[in-house]
């Protein structure tokens, strides 16, 4: 009895010492965007917002580097190919889903198989990736529990980058069997965090996977909340109501730099802003006018203005950071340059003026579509050159393109690998050049280009891609389809006592490693 | 309330305190107690809570200071973005860019009519060259003009919109914000820039207190440079300095949160950095909130502990008395019911007043005291059997008469037990039973044949009804004994002795309690039936011994006659030993003397060979003499001197040659100091023969008148010559003859001493210096003791004493014979005679390695030796010992490693008649007599 009533007063006593301390490490970490994600499937996901929270609940076979374009193993240990063709992966073991069921090569299959075969049980229409980028693979087969073969048309070289992107993320057959096209709001995968919950338009709720292969995340909640206003945004950050928030609008970020308790990530993200001129539609189709408009326009004052210094004039589609990088340009803001090239292209006022379109909202790649536009509106005029600017709403805008109804264009483009291929082949190869799915919206149509292209795809051999890029590069500077504006820089802002974080240049933030300090 | 017999009985047993809590009653300690328990948790608890509040108004306090603090970073910072708002105004303003085209210098005045909607601060514009054209300081702000604008503007215009946080241009004015933007055209053409720079002075500091209702200071590093203090003569405070910690951590980026106190009051301070736009750290941000609150919170938390504190103590006493009360009085009730036991009152009862613990406490009481009631009962009833017991142990032990005891037993047994029949039956030889003693036996012979039927069964018998068994039916009806029956076999040893037989009437059967008594009983009986055979055994065992000793006896008379006869013929043999001894003593004697009178005869021998040489040397030196011509009286001096010195001479030592050699020398140099030089021969000559302290007469003497051609001192010298050899030749003559006269004195000794040694047969008793007896002994051992053995004589005054002389010499010479052997020839022995009463001791003692402890019993033994064979017959101790015997006397010895003391005491008045020397017994001695 004796013990018995002492150790209720040591309870009491420690009941009333306990201090509310240990609960704040729990603290969920909140990231606030401006837009909730789509779909949580990998393989219909399209846009950055969705993309962002599967690249923290699935893995792939391989994955990049955390600071670079480099390749490395994921749920694939290491792989093998002699012929570039037929690719042997053999796979991590012991290694499980969020629902306990193992990874194996079957899950590979599965994962692949949906995408590739029409047949499926578990195929959806909308996986669109699998349409641009995967259309090559074959054949995926599972040799056993833990070696997968992919048989592709031909040899690839990006193949290999490809497989870092997020459509191919490995999913748990067992859930898709379970939920079929609901797995969009059930998503379970291997990576660091599993999903909790999702309020639409709200919050998505994560918790760590205390049992990733890759060491367990310090943070226990992950929570990625919606706020559409960019001042709210900031201001939400500010008040510490959430963590880290994305795509603040350039004028913005300078309060977050004087903010002590704020701190700035930025980093050079694989994207290119652009004025593509529709060389079947003249004057673009003279390419001495097209130069002439690449003297014309300002692009200091344009990324000064426009990305208060968050962004590098572009001197060729490809980013800086992408290998093969070309810095050297044939052009500089020079207006009698510009003046001297249209008169020798006999170029006289047409009586509709050229039209250039443009998006309403701003993207990653261009915070103010349409100050830009106004500039470019001026600096042109001011060259001599009257067009009109047309201002879509971004479906539109990208619809119209793609059937090449524009004169002159802006838009951008964000890498989904880090191979150049993603940026040249894209966007200046003749075979995206059709109208309604075009990708190419200078359509740009030349052979000796497409041979390189296609050579550099072929090929396997780094360097040598590399000297076929640089090629590439040269010619269509020279034949100047555009005006390359800017790379702009993929920021986040976050509060000062994170630690880890970092942002990749695809702009999406991995929190596996992050902490609080 | 009971009260009276409580109170008497309490007054006569109190319970003694027993340590410190001992003098409380229970009241009280239940009161302690349960004012401790009631206190405890309350106290506990409410300091617990009240702690608990005031960590949560301190962190509370804490909380709302970060976050004042945090609303004023944001109002600052919303300030920033106002700045930053009006810089990018002023540089879309329609028109601008024009004006900075065509007219520069009226910028300037656009700005004085702007200037309503400006921010207090300093507006400058600058041309596409980076002069500044057009300049405001709006608000009356004291802003220096010195401020460096000039990166602002270079930035503005790279096309650059640009706000940031710079410091003020000395380092006590305040911080600033400044932005900058460029001023472009329709075209997007760089016309100039605007630089827009508003100080975060005191004005700002009161617009933020508004705000946030708490005072501010900014600081540029960690000066203070602006607050909203103002003090009570109106006067602004620039704020109060950071401690250095605070401000070396918030400086590197860290927030703080601390107590301090400023102008005379207490404020929560929250610290936090301000940055420029690269990250560096300028200046910081301080607001204080008031703490007083806080702290009244804390006076008022105390205050309402106290009081809670104080009313539960008074609240818990109260509760505590009543309950108390209540709970010990039914214990009073209990005490006066223990004090009752105690007197004697068993019948006292407690009555049960309520039905918990102390209740069960009476009842159980009320038990205990019946119990010991009938405790009691029965223990008096034991009582009786054991008085009962005793009395029949008493007899047993006290009667030896085995028909009186079982008389008794049966008697007590009847007595107590209220038998109708009781009877000892007693196994005979044959295995039957016999009556030894019985109550009330009449008409009951037959018992024995119901005993052996009884018997036969083993062990103790009790039975209800005899005659309900059918085995005992017939036997106990021969017997007439019927009803209840106990029968208890004697067993002694596991010999069965006989039975104990008891019967009563029919309505009392025996009990459990009977049985023991009975079995006690039948014990006895056995005891006492063993005890007494034993006894007859004892009487015929005694009567046989008697016989058996006077055989022995008359056996042992014969035995001792014999041996009687065998003693006399020893002693007679121990006589002849004694003689033969004494003969051989004697012969060592002759031996000894014959040895010593050799050398004195030799001395005599030499001395007279010396003297005829030394008459004829002489004769010559008296010739030289005269021939000195001496006058006559210094002849007459010089023969006087001669004969001074002569008999002093003959009795020199010889010294060695060294010492004579030196002597000498010192000698002849003393004389030639004093005028008499050369004198070396003469000097050593002297100092040979012991006269050196002549020298100087002689020398004085020696003065002779030289011969013709002579020198003086050769003369002198050649008589000194002359004089020291005569007196040289004088010397050895008195030698030579002193050396005879010695030989003959101790040829006389010897001879005398052999006289009185060898007075053989004469067993007569003559009075004696005991002395000489030891000395004529000495003298006979010279040889033996003049090498190496030192004599030494410690005589008292002692009378004459009447002793057998030679028998007594040979006493000594046994002694002093062993000691010179204990000694192995070189020791020291000391002889001591002293008077004791009526008797003389004489006490031989050598230091020799004595006489080891295991021998010292025996050495008074006849041929006892610890010489090897051959060495001695051993005999000698045991025949000093009887002649001691002899004379009346005793002997005693003690023996140490060193000293080893033989000591004879005699009587004074000479050996007693009645031990005549036939009755010397060969007994040894004890030695330590």
């Amino acid at each position: 009895m004796r013990r018995l009533s002492g150790a209720v007063v040591g309870v009491l006593l420690a009941l009333v010492g306990c201090t509310p301390d240990k609960l704040a490490s729990d603290q969920p970490l909140l990231v606030g965007r401006a837009n909730d994600a789509i779909a949580l499937d990998p393989a219909r996901v399209t846009d950055s917002e969705s993309a962002e929270v599967t690249e923290q609940i699935f893995d792939h076979l391989v994955r990049y580097k955390p600071d670079s374009a480099e390749i490395e193993p994921s749920l694939a240990e290491s792989w093998d190919s002699a012929d570039g063709r037929v690719w042997t992966f053999h796979l991590r073991k012991n290694v499980r889903f969020h629902d306990g069921t193992p990874f194996d090569a079957a899950a590979v299959v599965f994962s692949f198989d949906r995408q590739r075969d029409p047949h499926h049980p578990f195929h959806q229409d909308d996986f669109t990736y699998w349409e641009n980028t995967f259309r090559n693979i074959q054949a995926v087969e599972a040799l056993d529990s833990s070696t997968v073969r992919i048989t592709i048309e031909r040899s690839y070289a990006p193949f290999l980058s490809n497989l870092a992107m997020f459509p191919v993320s490995i999913v748990s057959p067992a859930a898709v069997r379970k939920w079929g096209s609901e797995f969009a709001r059930h998503p379970v995968g291997t990576g660091p965090f599993r999903f909790v919950e999702w309020s639409p338009g709200e919050r998505i709720m994560l918790a760590s996977n205390p049992n990733y292969w890759g060491g367990a995340p310090k943070i226990q909640h992950l929570v990625f909340v919606a706020i559409r206003d960019a001042r709210q945004r900031l201001v939400a950050l500010e008040g510490g109501a959430i963590d880290v928030a994305e795509n603040l609008s350039p004028e913005d970020l300078q309060f977050v730099a004087l903010h002590p308790e704020l701190t700035l990530l930025r980093v050079a993200a694989n994207n290119v802003a652009y004025l593509a001129m529709n060389t079947t539609h003249p004057p673009f189709d003279d390419v001495r006018v097209r130069r002439a408009v690449n003297f014309a326009i300002n692009k200091t004052a344009i990324v000064k203005l426009i990305y208060q210094g968050l962004a590098k004039p572009a001197s060729t589609p490809v980013p800086p950071a992408m290998w093969s990088h070309v810095d050297e340009t044939d052009y500089h803001y020079d207006r009698n340059e510009a003046m001297k090239l249209l008169a020798a292209a006999h170029y006289t006022r047409p009586a509709k003026r050229p039209r250039l379109f443009v998006m309403d909202t701003p993207r990653t790649y261009m915070p103010a579509p349409e100050t830009v536009a106004r500039i470019i509106q001026h600096n042109l005029r001011d060259v001599g050159m009257d067009v009109e600017v047309v201002v879509n709403d971004f479906e539109t805008q990208v619809r119209m393109t793609q059937n090449g109804e524009h004169d002159l264009c802006l838009l951008g483009w964000t890498a989904d690998t880090a191979d150049p291929d993603n940026f040249l082949y894209v966007l200046f190869d003749p075979e995206n050049a059709e109208p309604g799915t075009a990708r190419n919206l200078a359509f740009f149509k030349n052979a000796e280009l497409h041979g390189i292209l296609s050579w550099a795809q072929e090929s396997s051999d780094r360097h040598e891609r590399e000297r076929f890029y640089k090629k590439a590069q040269d010619l269509i500077s020279h034949e100047a389809p555009w005006v390359p504006l800017a790379h702009g820089e993929a920021v986040v802002a976050a509060r000062a006592n994170l630690g880890a974080l970092r942002v990749h240049p695809s702009s999406t933030v991995y929190f596996q490693r992050v902490y609080r300090k | 309330m009971k009260d009276t017999p409580r109170r008497r009985a309490t007054d006569r047993a109190r319970a003694r305190p027993v340590g410190f809590f001992g003098y409380l009653r229970l009241r009280h300690k239940l009161a302690l107690m349960l004012t401790i328990a009631a206190l405890l948790p309350v106290l506990g608890a409410s300091t617990v809570a009240m702690r608990l509040v005031l960590a949560g108004l301190k962190s509370g306090v804490k909380t709302q200071t970060e976050r004042t603090m945090r609303v004023a970073l944001n109002l600052v910072l919303t300030n920033v973005k106002e700045v930053f708002e009006e810089a990018i105004r002023l540089s879309e303003q329609a028109g601008l860019s024009d004006l900075l085209l065509l007219d520069p210098q009226s910028t300037g005045e656009l700005l004085q009519r702007k200037e309503q909607q400006l921010m207090p601060g300093l507006v400058e514009i600058a041309d596409e060259t980076g002069k500044v054209v057009g300049r405001r300081v709006v608000g009356g702000a004291q802003v220096a003009s010195t401020l460096s604008s000039a990166e602002a503007i270079r930035g503005a215009l790279s096309y650059e919109r640009r706000v940031t946080i710079a410091r003020g241009p000395s380092p006590g004015s305040p911080i600033v914000i400044r932005a900058s933007a460029p001023v472009v055209d329709d075209a997007y053409q760089l016309r100039g820039a605007v630089v827009v720079s508003v100080p975060l002075d005191a004005e700002f500091a009161d617009r933020l207190k508004a705000q946030l209702s708490a005072d501010v200071v900014v600081y540029q590093l960690a000066a203070p440079t602006a607050s909203s203090f103002v003090a009570v003569d109106g006067r602004r405070e620039v704020g109060f300095a950071a401690p250095e910690l605070v401000s070396d951590a918030v400086l590197k980026g860290s927030t703080r949160v601390i107590e301090a106190n400023a102008y005379g009051r207490m404020f929560s301070v929250g610290y936090a950095p301000l940055q420029d736009y690269e990250g560096h750290r300028l200046g910081m941000l301080a607001v204080a909130v008031d703490e007083d609150a806080l702290v009244a919170a804390k006076l008022s938390a105390w205050r309402s502990l106290a009081l809670g504190g104080a009313s539960a103590v008074l609240f818990a006493l109260a509760l505590a008395a009543l309950l108390s009360r209540r709970l010990t009085r039914p214990l009073g009730h209990l005490h006066a019911g223990a004090l009752a036991v105690a007197r004697g009152d068993l019948d006292h009862r407690i009555v049960q007043e309520t039905g918990d613990e102390i209740g069960d406490l009476a009842v159980a009481f009320a038990q205990m005291t019946r119990a010991v009631k009938e405790n009691q009962e029965r223990l008096a009833a034991r009582m009786r059997e054991i008085v009962t017991l005793h009395e029949i142990g008493r007899a047993v032990s006290s009667v030896l008469g085995l028909d009186e005891v079982l008389r008794k037993i049966v008697d007590e047994v009847a007595q107590v037990l209220g038998a109708e029949r009781c009877a000892l039956l007693l196994t005979r030889p044959d295995g039957g039973l016999s009556i030894g003693a019985g109550v009330r036996l009449q008409g009951a012979e037959l018992l024995p044949a119901l005993g052996e039927v009884l018997q036969r069964r083993g062990g103790p018998v009790r039975i209800e009804d005899v005659h309900q068994d059918d085995e005992l039916k017939l036997p106990a009806d021969n017997a007439r004994v019927a009803g209840p029956l106990l029968a208890v076999p004697l067993e002694q040893k596991d010999r069965n002795l006989g039975l104990l037989v008891v019967t009563r009437g029919t309505d009392s059967p025996f009990t459990d309690g009977d049985l023991r008594l009975v079995a006690t009983f039948a014990n006895q009986a056995a005891t006492a039936i063993s005890n007494a055979r034993l006894y007859d055994e004892v009487q015929k065992s005694s009567e046989e011994l008697e016989i058996k000793v006077k055989e022995r006896t008359f056996e042992l008379v014969v035995a001792n006659r014999e041996l009687g006869k065998l003693l006399d013929e020893l002693r007679a043999a121990q006589a002849a030993l004694v003689h033969s001894e004494r003969m051989a003593g004697l012969g060592q004697l002759v031996a000894g003397v014959a040895h010593e009178v050799n050398s004195p005869a030799a001395a005599i021998q030499g001395a007279v060979d010396n003297l005829a040489e030394n008459v004829q040397r002489l004769a010559r030196r008296a010739r030289e003499l005269s021939d000195t011509k001496l006058p006559p009286e210094d002849r007459m001096r010089f023969f006087a001197l001669v004969e001074q010195l002569a008999p002093r001479l003959a009795g020199a030592r010889v010294e060695a040659p060294a010492l004579v050699r030196r002597q000498a020398r010192e000698l002849a140099t003393k004389l030639a100091q004093l005028g008499v030089p050369n004198a070396e021969n003469a000097c050593r000559t002297l100092v040979e023969i012991g006269a050196a302290e002549a020298a100087y007469n002689l020398a004085q003497l020696a003065q002779s008148p030289a011969h013709d051609g002579e020198d003086p001192g050769a003369a002198n010298i050649r008589s000194l010559e002359a004089l020291t050899g005569y007196l040289e030749q004088y010397a050895y003559l008195f030698r030579n003859t002193h050396a005879i006269r010695t030989a003959i004195r101790r040829i006389t000794r010897i001879v005398g001493a052999l006289k009185g040694y060898s007075h053989l047969d004469q067993a007569k008793v003559s009075a004696t210096d005991l002395h000489e007896g030891i000395e004529n002994t000495l003298v006979i051992l010279h040889s033996e003791l003049k090498y190496g053995i030192n004599v030494t004589r410690d005589y008292a005054e002692i009378p004459a004493v009447p002793v057998y002389v030679d028998e007594l010499n040979q006493v000594w010479t046994n002694l002093i014979h062993n000691a010179v052997q204990a000694l192995g020839g070189k020791g020291e022995v000391v002889i001591e005679t002293r008077v004791e009463g009526a008797q003389v001791a004489v006490t031989v003692q050598d230091n020799g390695p004595g006489i080891p402890p295991d021998v010292m019993p025996r050495i008074f033994e006849p041929f006892f030796t610890t010489k090897p064979k051959g060495e001695g017959t051993g005999l000698g101790l045991g025949i000093v010992k009887q002649i001691v015997d002899k004379h009346g006397g005793k002997i005693d010895v003690t023996s140490l490693p060193g000293c080893t003391r033989f000591t004879v005491r005699i009587p004074i008045e000479g050996p007693p008649r009645a031990l005549a020397p036939a009755a010397v017994r060969a007994t040894p001695g004890t030695g330590m007599g």
